[in-house]
């Protein structure tokens, strides 16, 4: 349904965000992973159609993304990492002007606001100023705002950012459910959320693709690549600095680290005697996909 | 000590730095030029910018000496620094609040006193800039034209007397304006226009004027834009001229004015003395702000928004009816009570150019404030009060509807809400058209009484009324545009008015202060308004091809 096709985005202050980025996605959730600074943002962005490619297109349902940008926006519900609202208006009144200018309008409109509102959790707020919202509320009215429409395509770009643990939970679910018959693309550097919802998985670094599979097979990867050992308290800096460390929990006999070796049964694992291999995380898949060691 | 003045230093810095990368200098800038170059004219012309009248009634201007043109410089400056300046420095504190760059400050050991400090030096080193632009203008005029030996002291003694309590007097205002919940927003701008007309222009001439024989021959105490202490100066340097016969400014007269020898302002030690104290009116505004500043604390922004009778914002805890239970969060994808997405009724989204327009006009007429209501009001008067009132009314119309639509088109970038918006289908591939549509739609449907009166009244007046909204709806557009902020359309959109008002020719831009201008001069707004656009689509393609809409 969206076939990436070479994007690549370079900025006049010379820096390449992305280069030579394709990936073809279906129906479901893709979960786009990659550091901060990786270019999740700037693909978000430009499959939204509000940045333009320095090179390269997107094709949504058989139509060029860049050359025919309102083929995509009727199908488009975006939530940008990082927006503002206008804090003279209420929820109700923003998302009945962001409405309009998706093409909905009369009591449709204002039928679908009120549902939308209740499935964010703000049907008690929806008719106080946005100014006096919360950042957690505010991300809500976002996340209302990019469903409005009913989109087929969904793009949230660090969507749990500033909500607390239950409306994260919420939206997950809720992003679940939307992405049936839809196309899905969430946006993160938070593992878990991507663990809980995606059906496929695309690592980014440095602009580009790195992996693009589904949990099971990134899991898969990373069989056999993953240890766990016990190291004492004073020697956590020394072992910090030598090896990938993916979690660490302080115990009463030591600190129990938990580490990547992309090499396997050599590597890394030298450094600790005593470790042993642990079945692998998404969060270590990942963190072995950065470190270069899956294909 | 060096502490503060090392934090001081370092707010300037910043401050400065900003407002150099914006457009909107640019456009300070190259008016500020343009207006210079204008502000002299060339000898042997019929325009002056000082001139009087003698006793058998003949006119007469000065000659191009260092003297005279220091001097016309300085009647600029002055007036730039105090009118326009103040747009193009107010709303920096504003700025910081709503980027949330002030709850970052507000954690630093920063004193108050050094962050508005900061502020009030980088308001004062910027205004500095823009006005000593007119320096090589006054220099080219004086290598071209000059006539004498080049007086350094007559030359630039004038532009610093003059301009600088100005300077120190208006960035002192404006950090006040932006510490102050009312002031900071678009109704400061326009209020600030009437605090300028009342305190600094009405109480200097109150001082200068002697009761016993009603002349401005006294060299007032306060005077911060200074026209009326050059008033002053100017009478004494020519005792032949007829009392309040001297014009300073650029006029146009029928006939070439013949220049003679003039020396200048006198520069006594009297005027030096009070200009330099003058810099002190800077003080109280500046000890306001300090006691105002709330250092970006939304409690006490609360607390001064409840004594108004304002409904204080919730809490994120407060607002949700519900809440769930904490220890969910932990598992993944529990289930929690919520209502389906799938179960939602369908909805059918047409969209279009026309909705998106009037949508945005909506949205200008909701977030109008109070202003809105009393632009309402006026309109209606002005509708149907009788001819003679109709430029008093009208021209309030006029007047409150510049804070209106004054960031109409720089809105998205404001607040930053620009992914949001031009991500939706139905907003039209030019922002610029879009806004251009929604202003027009905007002005012409608040205005509807007004203009069908005009109509009633005269099918010229109905155009010119018609097409000096249009204009002022272009103007708006293009500035916010060009700027990316409203401050710039407001301090040149009031000037306009002003001039208007004091019947300048060709500037009654909606025939409403008994201007008739002809057809001619109507098509002409329009054909600038349709210039400024272009001008704005030019500069927007040009951010287009960067690739950020």
């Amino acid at each position: 349904m969206l076939e990436i096709r070479g994007l690549t985005k370079k900025y006049p202050s010379g820096t390449v965000a992305l280069s030579d980025f394709s990936l073809a996605v279906g129906e479901g959730v893709l979960g786009l992973l990659g550091p901060n600074g990786a270019g999740k943002s700037t693909l978000m962005s430009i499959l939204a159609t509000v940045t333009k490619p320095t090179a390269g297109t997107f094709v949504w349902e058989g139509k060029d993304g860049v050359a025919d940008p309102l083929a995509v926006r009727r199908a488009l519900g975006f939530l940008p990492q990082d927006f503002g609202v206008y804090e003279k208006l209420t929820a109700r009144e923003f998302l009945l002007y962001l409405g309009r200018l998706k093409g909905i309008s009369g009591r449709d409109l204002k039928s679908r606001i009120g549902e939308i509102l209740a499935l964010v959790n703000l049907h008690g707020a929806a008719d106080r100023r946005l100014g006096g919202y919360s950042g957690g509320m505010r991300q809500r009215v976002g996340i209302a705002q990019a469903l409005l429409g009913d989109p087929k395509l969904l793009i949230v770009d660090e969507p749990t950012v500033g909500l607390d643990p239950e409306e994260r939970v919420r939206f997950r679910n809720l992003l679940a459910e939307v992405a049936h018959g839809r196309v899905v693309i969430l946006s993160t550097h938070i593992v878990s959320d991507v663990e809980a919802v995606a059906s496929t998985i695309a690592v980014v670094r440095a602009g580009r693709l790195v992996v693009h599979e589904t949990p099971e097979e990134l899991l898969r990867t990373a069989e056999g690549k993953v240890f766990r050992a016990v190291v004492p308290s004073e020697k956590l800096a020394e072992v910090q600095a030598r090896i990938p460390v993916s979690n660490l929990a302080r115990r009463a006999d030591g600190v129990h680290v938990r580490f990547v070796d992309a090499a396997g049964t050599a590597g890394h694992r030298a450094v600790l005697a005593n470790s042993e291999p642990v079945e692998p995380s998404l969060e270590d898949a990942y963190l072995l996909a950065q470190l270069g060691g899956t294909p | 000590m060096s502490a503060l003045v090392l934090q001081i230093g370092a707010q300037v810095g910043a401050e400065v730095r900003t407002r150099l990368r914006s457009t909107g200098t640019l456009v300070a800038l190259a008016v500020m030029l343009v207006g210079s170059y204008l502000w002299i004219p060339n000898p042997g012309g019929k325009a002056t910018s000082v001139s009087w009248q003698l006793a058998d009634g003949r006119l007469q201007t000065s000659v191009h000496s260092a003297a005279y043109i220091g001097s016309a410089m300085s009647f600029l400056a002055g007036f730039f620094a105090v009118v326009v300046g103040f747009y193009l420095v107010a709303g920096s504190i504003r700025r910081d609040r709503e980027r949330r760059v002030g709850a970052i400050l507000a954690a630093t050991p920063l004193p108050n006193a050094a962050y508005l400090l900061g502020k009030y030096f980088a308001h004062v080193a910027y205004l500095a800039l823009v006005v000593s632009l007119i320096v090589p203008i006054g220099v080219y005029h004086f290598l071209r034209f000059g006539v004498g030996p080049f007086d350094a002291a007559a030359f630039f003694g004038p532009l610093v007397l003059l301009t600088l309590p100005g300077i120190a007097f208006v960035a002192a205002m404006a950090v006040l304006f932006d510490v102050t919940p009312v002031l900071s927003g678009r109704m400061g701008l326009v209020i600030w226009f009437f605090v300028l007309s009342m305190v600094a222009a009405a109480l200097p001439i109150a001082q200068a004027t002697n009761p016993a024989t009603g002349r401005t021959d006294r060299l007032p105490v306060f005077d911060p834009m200074g026209a009326t202490s050059v008033a002053v100066l100017i009478g004494r340097s020519l005792p032949q001229a007829v009392p309040g016969s001297i014009s300073t400014g650029l006029i146009f007269r029928k006939e070439v004015v013949p220049a003679v020898a003039w020396g200048g302002l006198p520069l006594d030690a009297d005027f030096v003395a009070r200009r330099l104290g003058g810099i002190l009116w800077a003080l109280p505004p500046l000890g306001l702000a300090l006691l105002l500043f709330d250092r970006f604390d939304p409690a006490r922004r609360r607390l001064s928004l409840r004594r108004k009778g304002k409904k204080a914002p919730t809490t994120a805890i407060a607002a949700a009816p519900t809440l769930l239970d904490p220890l969910a969060a932990t598992a993944g994808t529990v289930p929690i009570a919520a209502p389906s997405f799938a179960a939602l009724a369908p909805v059918a989204a047409r969209p279009s150019a026309f909705l998106a327009i009037v949508a945005d006009a909506v949205l200008l007429w909701k977030t109008g404030s109070i202003l809105r209501w009393a632009v309402l009001i006026l309109v209606i008067l002005a509708a149907f009060l009788p001819a003679s009132a109709a430029p008093m009314v009208g021209g309030g119309f006029l007047l409150l509807l510049a804070p209106l639509i004054s960031e109409a088109s720089c809105r998205e970038a404001l607040a930053g809400a620009g992914p949001l918006v031009f991500s939706q289908p139905g907003v039209p591939r030019s922002t610029v058209l879009w806004k251009l549509g929604s202003v027009g739609l905007f002005v012409v449907a608040v205005s509807l009484p007004f203009l069908l009166r005009a109509l009633v009244d005269s099918p010229a007046r109905g155009f010119a009324a018609l097409s000096g909204l249009l204009f002022v709806a272009a103007l708006s557009v293009s500035f916010g545009v060009l700027s990316g902020g409203g401050k710039l359309f407001v301090g040149i959109y009031l000037a306009l008015w002003y001039a208007a008002l004091n019947r300048v020719p060709y500037l009654d831009f909606c025939g409403l202060f008994g201007g008739d201008l002809g057809l001619t001069v109507r098509a002409a707004y329009l054909a600038a308004g349709a210039v400024f656009i272009a001008l704005a689509m030019a500069v927007e393609a040009r951010r287009r091809a960067s690739g950020v809409r």
